[in-house]
């Protein structure tokens, strides 16, 4: 089958790879019908996660057709139609009780070498490196779904695949970003970074009742979707105007009562910062570039919440806790824990409270997933996100 | 540290350095010109600089050495210091611009003789240090032997992880690369163990503690090589809160000295943590869960395997297998 494989920074291509097969009795062996590129996946494009080898299948936003299941699986068959969350699930132990599903216990096989770098390991992820389990991805034509009882969810036929893939990640990522915020009626949140999670940040906080939302991007284009289509009152373009001027201006001096990083670890800004984080990775002595959530941070009302979404892999640099204690902000952050989101979010989809496709700007088919990867690096062609149609 | 320090310093050898140490660095203080004679440098005021700088950091180190108090530390930097004055002397020998700036021509032999010197006296700290370990590595088989631990909590009774672990023929299914445990008699069992790459192993294992769903200790004899583990420990505790129980896992063996330990555990300590979430997924989930590379030993790209998987991770269905997955009951999420 064609499957995107990794070879190295800024190096992807189509490979011929063998079709996955059961490997535990719960897995289901899924044929791939749309899948997307997630701007987290840029972070392996650029070389920025540890522990990828080269032929790494990438992807962790799919759905598709179950083609076929393990014997513990009672809840699919042959011909549904899915969409599979990106963490890997168990659904039984103590994390996935909780809800925690990206927290999962038993479904990263690497556990041990997560522990050695972050003191405790999440859940396994697809396509998403071997310290995050070495799980084949879902830029294929067919993925192996594991826990395939406890994560796929069916999606009715009268919704298009547009509308359904996002329920994979970024939908529910943007919503628990803006969740963790505990958006009360007449709130301010800001939302830093207008890529496709940020958008989905934007539509769920105006779900959730803020009165008020502020976009800040580097991009017109992104903007300009994230005031016409998410729901933002105001944008900020942070290469023309100074960000925590102009957001004192918008709160009347009180800064925003939730901020969203919506951004990362691979932040821009023309500021000096910028060159100092830059040159900090080079010679590693840093592995990520916190600008934005440094920045939200310090914008953030007293006694405010900061909610990072945006991935980070290692260490960071001049992380202003001085401001977090004295200021009595509270920081929240996670990997989405999508299985608790999906189905609450599929009724929204279905009562018309939201329609994801609107972040969609480029459908080609997997044989040119390495160029829409280029392009969706150099934001080239007004770029938000890429679908990928593997059937 | 400063206890390994103490066993240093008592060594004859060791405190004979610590005076050589104060002795040189009292002359290199008090008359640098003509030490530089000696040695065969010029007497400029840039080198008798130089030398007074080495003679203060020689004098300390030899009062650190002589005060005892963690005196390994002293003799790292004394070795340090052989190296830099080593390295300085060299310069002088060599034809870099250094030469002109630190010597005169025709003094090669003192300058030789002198490197000699530095170097023979950076041998004896070696070996005086080699003591010191040596010592401390003596001391500890009399005392503690060296331990690795591993834990984690399952969702599954004392009674339920006791009655698993005291059935060793259970154990290869968690334990990787162990190809079969046989047992002899109520305590006594056969082990054998296939590294990949690596040496086929078999020893004997006996239970010489025993206490129903608390723990178990046993030994390991092994007529072929000595072991690096010898015996080993699990205990089953209640976890807090409902959570299940706590498995704690420790294995002991040779004494090895502090400084290597601290390295050499972490390798054993992760491996260990591996298999212990192996056997969490044993007994929570009923089998264990493979991604497409961690099948394989050593690195494996992420993407559905060419082989067929010889050793068939799908469980045989003898483990009882515990509840529902919770996904389905409970959507999270209102709309």
């Amino acid at each position: 089958m064609k499957a995107l494989c990794w070879y190295g920074k800024k190096k992807v291509r189509i490979d011929d790879v063998p079709e996955p097969k059961l490997l535990n009795n719960r897995d289901a062996i899924i044929r791939v019908t749309s899948t997307a590129i997630c701007g987290s996946d840029l972070h392996l494009y650029n070389g920025f996660i540890p522990s990828m080898e080269k032929g790494d299948v990438l992807g962790h936003e799919f759905m598709g057709e179950v083609v076929e299941v393990g014997r513990d699986v009672k809840n699919l068959k042959p011909g549904d139609r899915v969409v599979v969350p990106f963490p890997i699930a168990c659904g039984r132990c103590s994390a996935c009780k909780d809800q925690l599903f990206a927290l999962c216990e038993n479904s990263n096989p690497n556990a041990s070498m997560a522990e050695a770098l972050w003191g405790h390991s999440p859940a396994g992820l697809f396509g998403y490196s071997h310290l995050l389990g070495g799980y084949a991805g879902g830029q294929a034509e067919f993925v192996r779904v594991p826990f395939a009882d406890v994560g796929p969810i069916k999606v009715p036929s009268w919704l298009s695949d547009e509308q359904v893939l996002f329920l994979s990640d970024i939908l529910p990522t943007g919503y628990m970003g803006a969740d963790m915020c505990d958006i009360k009626h007449g709130q301010v949140v800001a939302v830093w970074g207008a890529g496709p999670v940020g958008q989905f940040a934007i539509a769920s906080a105006k779900l959730l009742g803020a009165e008020r939302i502020i976009a800040i991007d580097r991009f017109s284009y992104r903007l300009n979707m994230a005031k016409e289509k998410a729901g933002a009152t105001d944008v900020i373009n942070y290469e023309q105007t100074d960000v925590s001027e102009a957001l004192s201006e918008l709160t009347g001096g009180r800064g925003p009562d939730a901020c969203i990083d919506a951004v990362g670890l691979e932040a821009h800004s023309h500021s000096a910062m910028y060159a100092y984080d830059r040159a900090k990775q080079m010679m590693m002595l840093e592995t990520d570039r916190p600008i934005a959530l440094r920045e939200a941070i310090r914008a953030c009302r007293n006694g405010g919440i900061v909610s990072v979404i945006g991935v980070y892999g290692g260490l960071i640099d001049k992380f202003p806790m001085g401001a977090i204690v004295n200021r009595g902000l509270t920081l929240k952050a996670g990997q989405c824990h999508v299985q608790r989101y999906m189905r609450g979010l599929l009724a929204r989809i279905e009562k018309g409270e939201i329609d994801p496709s609107f972040v969609v700007t480029h459908r080609v088919s997997l044989d040119d997933a390495p160029a829409a990867y280029q392009m969706f690096l150099d934001k080239r062609d007004d770029c938000e996100k890429v679908v990928l149609k593997a059937a | 540290m400063s206890n390994n320090g103490n066993t240093v310093s008592t060594h004859p050898l060791t405190r004979a350095l610590g005076w050589f140490a104060l002795g040189l660095g009292a002359a290199e203080l008090v008359a640098p010109k003509r030490l530089a004679n000696l040695i065969g440098l010029r007497p400029s005021n840039w080198t008798t600089g130089i030398l007074r700088v080495c003679g203060a950091r020689e004098a300390l180190t030899g009062i650190g050495i002589l005060s005892g108090a963690g005196s390994r530390r002293w003799l790292q930097t004394r070795i340090v210091g052989d190296i830099m004055d080593a390295g300085l002397l060299w310069r002088a020998l060599g034809r870099s611009p250094w030469h002109s700036f630190l010597t005169r021509s025709h003094q090669r032999p003192r300058l030789t003789g002198a490197l000699l010197a530095v170097g023979g006296v950076a041998a004896l700290d070696v070996v005086a240090l080699g003591l010191g370990s040596w010592n401390s590595r003596r001391e500890k088989q009399q005392g503690s032997r060296s331990a690795i631990t591993a834990s984690i909590t399952i969702d599954r009774t004392a009674a339920d992880l006791y009655k698993f672990w005291r059935q060793v023929e259970n154990l290869p299914r968690f334990l990787s690369y162990v190809e079969s445990v046989t047992t002899r008699d109520r305590v006594r069992s056969h082990w054998r163990v296939k590294v990949p790459h690596g040496p086929s192993l078999e020893w004997d294992a006996t239970i010489v503690e025993d206490r129903p769903e608390q723990r178990i200790v046993w030994t390991m004899q092994s007529s072929k090589l000595g072991m690096l583990i010898d015996s080993g420990e699990v205990r089953f505790e209640p976890a807090p809160g409902g959570r299940g129980t706590e498995v704690h896992l420790t294995l002991w063996g040779r004494a090895v000295p502090k400084v290597m330990a601290r390295w050499l555990r972490k390798l054993p300590e992760r491996f260990w943590s591996a298999q212990l979430h192996r056997l969490k997924q044993l007994l929570e989930l009923g089998e264990i869960t493979v991604s497409d590379a961690s099948p394989f030993f050593g690195p494996h790209p992420a993407r559905p395997a060419q082989e067929e998987l010889t050793s068939a991770p799908l469980a045989s269905s003898a483990t009882p297998t515990p509840g529902p997955a919770v996904a389905d009951t409970d959507d999270g999420r209102p709309s």
